[in-house]
């Protein structure tokens, strides 16, 4: 078994199949930012099943994403949602609401509890807490910092699950974006989210998916994966949802090849940053990992410098 | 039964002045400890002499500790809720849940209300916050939420609801939104007693720079030119929905605006004031609903919209014109009109 996870998340079947997701332990199924297409896996109880009996065939692990914020009127579909997983003996299902939460603890005793990036995790008296609703995996806020989550990680002996690579979640609305607001009527619903669609601002770059902002640039740690399994680290997401055919296969194969040499001494990840930076047409960046804008890309030679400025 | 009003207090006078005209409860925060920048929260003993005021006008008065802090702040965060139990303070606004349920043990007299930045919007999470022992929770400000069916849902739960009667109407749920450190985050040490301050972070020191406001560009797919628009919609007001807010349960309407001037935050306390002792009298208010619907609505809004921006732009020099700007706006004919090229902009983006 490997020492580590890592893991994506595909949205349709449609993706599950056309996709190569061989270089992956674990796949989340279904999509938490959007309720409004049929076929999303966590919502569409055919799809799903032939998803699950694939990825088994593979040999993946495989579990399920509830939608991040349901009102009242979505409860009964976040309900059937969890009874599939339970069905389909899912080895875990991502919460990023706390209804959700109290619903799945209640209801469904069997399914193991992963909570999204999406539920403001930020201490550790909230990681005790959710402990006791028989969470067992939790993606930090991404606006906490490596330290911040090496602390939380080992303060609580919690697993956490890190972003390595791809697109973070920045804001989550209770609307569509494309659809209700720019009232975009050149696709389908699919159509409109997997294009090439950018918001731009002259100082960044945003993506509208589904009623999820997602940051125009790819967070890239392909650089950093020593000091990251230094830390001990050991769950991975690459965020592959939405973008093209070859895009999960490619960056997957990647990062498993740099996860199993990144601590050898003649680690060099040059040249598969170069590849994964012509895959990122709006840049890479570093995510919250090193404690500044999310949007910045410190490379080896920064954050050596920001250690040796820090003292540390 | 008659909804109460919750007021904001940036400092001591701003205090005297939300009791004076109206404010059931007020609540205010301590330099470093809340989401406001430091300019609008008060010093300890500031704030020691507003919880003597507001106890001598025997009202109630809300600590607001509603950042996400650091782990290592919580035993500095419990401190401070103390010493604000000491006082007499009568409730704690906080945001972050593993500080509740210490705060439910160690300090069983506090209320706990949940802030807005939590956004919790269905049934099942309200009863998983009162199982940790919440009494009241501020709800998102978005339009499905704040729907009289819904309303009625979640105060079947058997907490206060508490809603915001203005507001920025967000594009994305409040504490679920990191725009504004994802374009730019410095963590420094201020002159607070906090380890350090995340300016960029909404939500964990509430320094945002309001991406929501700025010109973007989308470019459809097969079009040659991007065209402009702006995350925002606009403000939400709900003051003409008082009566079915009450009649749906909303058992506190909170007022926005520790760092709106004093003028404006006034007429707000005193039209919302106006608007809910008229609730059970027949004609509803000596002032119509309308004139006074337009009164807050229009031009309180653009002012309180326009100075929301200024206070928000934490350059020392909008910190230090708003000294000269703020009495202007005593006189609402001149505040409009100083409002204008804003309220263009406003239309345009509407539009």
């Amino acid at each position: 078994m490997a020492e580590f996870e890592l893991n994506t998340s595909v949205f349709t079947l449609k993706e599950l199949r056309e996709a190569d997701f061989t270089p992956y332990d674990a796949v989340y199924l279904g999509d938490p930012y959007c309720r409004d297409y049929r076929e999303n896996l966590s919502e569409n109880p055919e799809d799903l099943k032939e998803a699950i009996s694939l990825l088994r065939e593979q040999g993946k692990t495989v579990y399920l994403s509830t939608y991040a914020v349901p009102r009242n009127a979505d409860l009964e579909a976040v309900k059937q949602t969890l009874q599939l997983a339970e069905e389909n003996r899912v080895e875990g299902v991502e919460i990023h609401n706390y209804g959700v939460l109290n619903l799945c603890r209640d209801k469904f005793p069997a399914l193991k509890i992963h909570l999204g990036c999406l539920a403001n995790l930020y201490t550790a008296p909230t990681v005790e807490l959710l402990k006791e609703y028989r969470v067992n995996r939790v993606t930090g806020n991404f606006e906490l910092s490596l330290e911040e989550l090496t602390e939380l990680k080992d303060q609580t002996h919690m697993e956490f699950e890190l972003l390595l690579h791809g697109k973070m979640a920045l804001g989550i609305s209770e609307f569509c974006l494309l659809k209700d607001r720019l009232r975009d009527k050149s696709g389908s619903c699919l159509d409109l989210c997997r294009g090439n669609r950018f918001l731009d601002t002259p100082k960044m770059t945003l993506k509208s998916f589904g009623r999820v902002t997602l940051s125009g640039k790819d967070v890239c740690l392909l650089e950093h994966l020593p000091e990251i399994l230094s830390r001990e680290f050991k769950t991975f997401r690459l965020e592959t949802f939405g973008e093209a055919r070859d895009y999960p296969g490619t960056v997957g194969a990647i990062y498993r090849r740099a996860l199993t040499e990144a601590l050898k001494p003649d680690f060099l990840p040059q040249a598969r940053l170069s590849q994964l930076q012509a895959l990122s047409p709006k840049g890479l960046c570093n995510g919250y990992a090193f404690a500044v804008s999310g949007q910045d890309y410190l490379n080896l030679e920064d954050r050596e410098q920001q250690k040796t400025a820090s003292g540390r | 039964m008659k909804p109460l009003i919750l007021a904001p207090a940036g400092d001591l006078k701003g205090a005297e002045q939300a009791l004076k005209h109206g404010a059931d409860i007020i609540y205010a925060g301590i330099k470093g400890w809340s989401l406001r920048p430091n300019a609008f929260e008060m010093s300890r003993e500031e704030f020691r002499e507003t919880v003597r005021l507001v106890k001598a006008r025997h009202k109630a008065i809300y600590l607001a500790m509603n950042c996400f802090y650091r782990s290592g702040e919580i035993p500095r965060a419990l401190e401070i809720i103390g010493e604000a139990a000491e006082l007499g303070v009568d409730g704690v606004i906080v945001s972050e849940l593993g500080l509740i349920r210490e705060i439910k043990q160690k300090f069983p007299r506090l209320k706990i209300q949940l802030s807005v930045q939590i956004s919790a919007s269905n049934t099942r999470e309200l009863e998983f916050y009162k199982k940790l022992g919440i009494d009241g929770v501020v709800l998102p400000r978005n339009r499905v939420e704040l729907e009289p069916e819904n309303l009625k849902q979640l105060s079947s739960v058997g907490v206060k609801l508490e809603v915001f009667l203005l507001g920025d109407d967000s594009p994305n749920y409040d504490g679920h939104c990191f725009l504004s450190s994802f374009l730019n985050q410095k963590i420094i040490k201020d002159n607070t007693d906090r380890d350090c301050c995340s300016l960029g972070s909404a939500n964990r020191n509430g320094y945002c720079y309001l991406m929501c406001k700025r010109k973007m560009e989308y470019l459809r797919e097969g079009a040659s030119q991007g065209e402009d628009f702006y995350l925002r919609r606009g403000d939400l007001a709900l003051f003409n929905r008082i009566e079915e807010l009450a009649a749906s349960g909303v058992a506190v309407l909170k007022i926005q605006g520790r760092e709106f001037p004093e003028q404006l935050t006034r007429r707000l306390i005193q039209g919302v004031r106006d608007l809910v002792d008229g609730l059970d009298s027949q004609p509803k208010t000596k002032k119509s609903k309308e004139t006074l619907n337009l009164l807050v609505n229009l031009k309180l809004r653009l002012q309180a919209n326009h100075l929301r921006l200024l206070a928000k732009s934490h350059s020392p020099f909008w910190l230090k014109a708003r000294k000269f700007i703020e009495p202007l706006w005593d006189n609402l004919e001149i505040a409009a009109f100083l409002y204008l090229p804003f309220y263009a902009g406003s239309l345009r983006r509407k539009k």
